[in-house]
């Protein structure tokens, strides 16, 4: 079909549907490395402003470490700019395997395969394990990326309430006829900053004969006592069967993730898993530098428990200013505001006191439960986060949802 | 289909005139159709090209759903309409699960 004008229009519609329902995302130049303090050109075109970060996924502050993007270069200049190859024809290098090694040290597990991106991970991992006998459960607030996982794969599905453990039960009672059980949950829930109950899941995985699968890409590297994930942190390491994590966040935060766990489980993805099959290696640029960022989140918990510290200093200051927040232990911390247009519009007031947020809303939220996610760094010193509240507490005050409970913001905003 | 042939029959008096009912009548006499054109032909030209590629191929009357919200739109067939129906469950409960990014 030529590429017509009524084509052009028809896909010209779609585009302004999804303005006009104010879904359209708009992406801000970074002008300077990843890091607390950037520069940032929006709209494009305006002179770049200089702002704090809140909303990145560098919860350790290793994006840009002197020593990650030192290891980085010399992995350029050792094993070179890319490899022009999948994994399994010549595209794995010494230090794939190296980092796979070191993943799975780290991770507590029995081996690890590199994907493209933990996106690629979720995709690939359950279609190449489980077949029509088999189900799987799902919490219903997981990623994106497993929910597509999961339509790729051919065995049953099912889902129970954000970390209700009577309703997982009921479904682990209820498919009991089937081969496999395999319950399906991240490890820190990307929106509300919430922690799944592991050691309750790994219970009654026990009790139902089930697998468990973690997606611990908000948790890798930070949270447990030694950095090593949910797991950890919830007393079960060694005992989750596949944990999927990224490179690109905590990690290092360029790109990458792997499936990580039982032996035999890894090494089936490692023949099966159609996105680790087909697209190309991790570039060796990236392997190099994750590796360094191994070298440092094993030898200390300095930056973990510093972004601990972190996130208590911001949350206890954003409660004492009278903001409204989802309770929890993660950096991720969001500031509940209800009103979709409330967040947006406070998003941008905070911009322009030099506080990069963004506010998310339905459809990516429930309706209803629209908020600014604010995200920590143990790159962020004490003024960035004084500065930060201050700004809260100025635009707060602008909209009088100071002290306010959620009722009375719904009552001066709607939903 | 082309045509649409209007037939009339009597119902018992005991036989409910719903939905669900006239579901079941309607797919008896398209299964009535189909079988009487279909059954053991081998002329399809995709069944044809199915076997030429060493499939196996079973073909059978089946229920289909489907549910359509908005945007969204989910098919499933199953042997009978609970079947399809629980199939049809699954892939809608994807929808309800989270998006975030």
């Amino acid at each position: 079909m030529a590429y017509s004008n009524e084509l052009r229009d028809s896909f010209s519609r779609e585009l302004d549907g999804i303005r006009e329902a104010g879904l359209f995302k708009e992406e801000r130049w970074i002008k300077s490395p990843q890091a607390a303090d950037i520069e940032v050109e929006f709209p494009a075109g305006a002179e770049g402003k200089k702002v704090i970060n809140f909303c990145a996924n560098n919860y350790l502050g290793l994006s840009s470490h002197p020593d990650v993007v030192e290891a980085a270069r010399i992995g350029l200049g050792t094993r070179g700019y890319g490899l022009s190859s999948v994994r399994f024809i010549c595209g794995t290098q010494d230090i794939h395997g190296h980092l796979e090694h070191r993943l799975t040290e780290f991770l507590g597990t029995e081996d690890t395969l590199l994907f493209p991106s933990c996106m690629d991970a979720n995709a690939g991992v359950f279609e190449a394990l489980l077949g029509d006998q088999d189900i799987m459960i799902a919490d219903r607030l997981v990623h994106a990326s497993i929910v597509d996982g999961m339509r790729l794969c051919k065995a049953m599905r099912d889902t129970y309430k954000h970390s209700n453990m009577e309703h997982l039960e009921e479904k682990l009672r209820d498919h009991q006829d089937k081969r496999i059980r395999l319950i399906i949950t991240d490890g820190v829930f990307s929106m509300d900053g919430d922690l799944a109950k592991l050691d309750e899941i790994v219970a009654l995985a026990e009790k139902y004969d089930a697998m468990v699968f973690v997606d611990d890409s908000h948790a890798s590297g930070f949270i447990g006592k030694t950095g090593r994930g949910t797991h950890e942190h919830c007393g079960v390491l060694g005992q989750i069967d596949i944990i999927t994590t990224t490179l690109g966040k905590a990690l290092g935060g360029a790109s990458g993730g792997c499936v990580s766990g039982r032996r035999e489980l890894v090494e089936l993805c490692r023949q099966r898993a159609r996105p680790y099959l087909f697209s190309n290696t991790v570039a060796p640029v990236i392997v190099s530098g994750a590796i360094k960022v191994l070298d440092l989140v094993s030898a200390t918990t300095e930056r973990r428990d510093k972004l601990e510290w972190n996130t208590k200093f911001w949350r206890d200051g954003l409660r004492e200013i009278g903001l409204d927040l989802k309770a929890g232990d993660s950096p991720i911390v969001p500031v509940m505001l209800y009103n979709a247009k409330l967040a947006q519009d406070m998003a941008r007031d905070l911009y322009a006191e030099g506080i990069y947020v963004v506010g998310f809303f339905f459809p990516v939220v429930a309706k209803g439960q629209a908020r600014i996610r604010t995200q920590l760094s143990a790159g962020h010193e004490r003024h960035h986060l004084e500065k930060g509240l201050e700004a809260f507490a100025k635009v707060g005050d602008k909209y009088g949802i100071l002290g306010k409970s959620k009722k009375e913001i719904k009552e001066m905003y709607g939903l | 289909m082309s045509e649409t042939c209007n037939i009339q029959v009597e119902l018992p008096d005991d036989l409910e005139a719903s939905a669900d009912n006239l579901e079941v009548l309607r797919t008896v006499f398209q299964t009535i159709i189909t079988l009487s054109r279909e059954c053991g032909s081998k002329s399809n030209p995709e069944l044809k090209a199915m076997l030429s590629d060493d499939w196996q191929v079973h073909c059978g009357l089946t229920w289909s759903a489907s549910a359509e919200r908005g945007k969204e739109f989910e098919t499933a067939t199953g042997k009978t309409k609970e079947e399809a129906l629980a199939h049809l469950r699954q892939m809608t409960c994807l929808h309800e699960m989270d998006g975030c990014p």
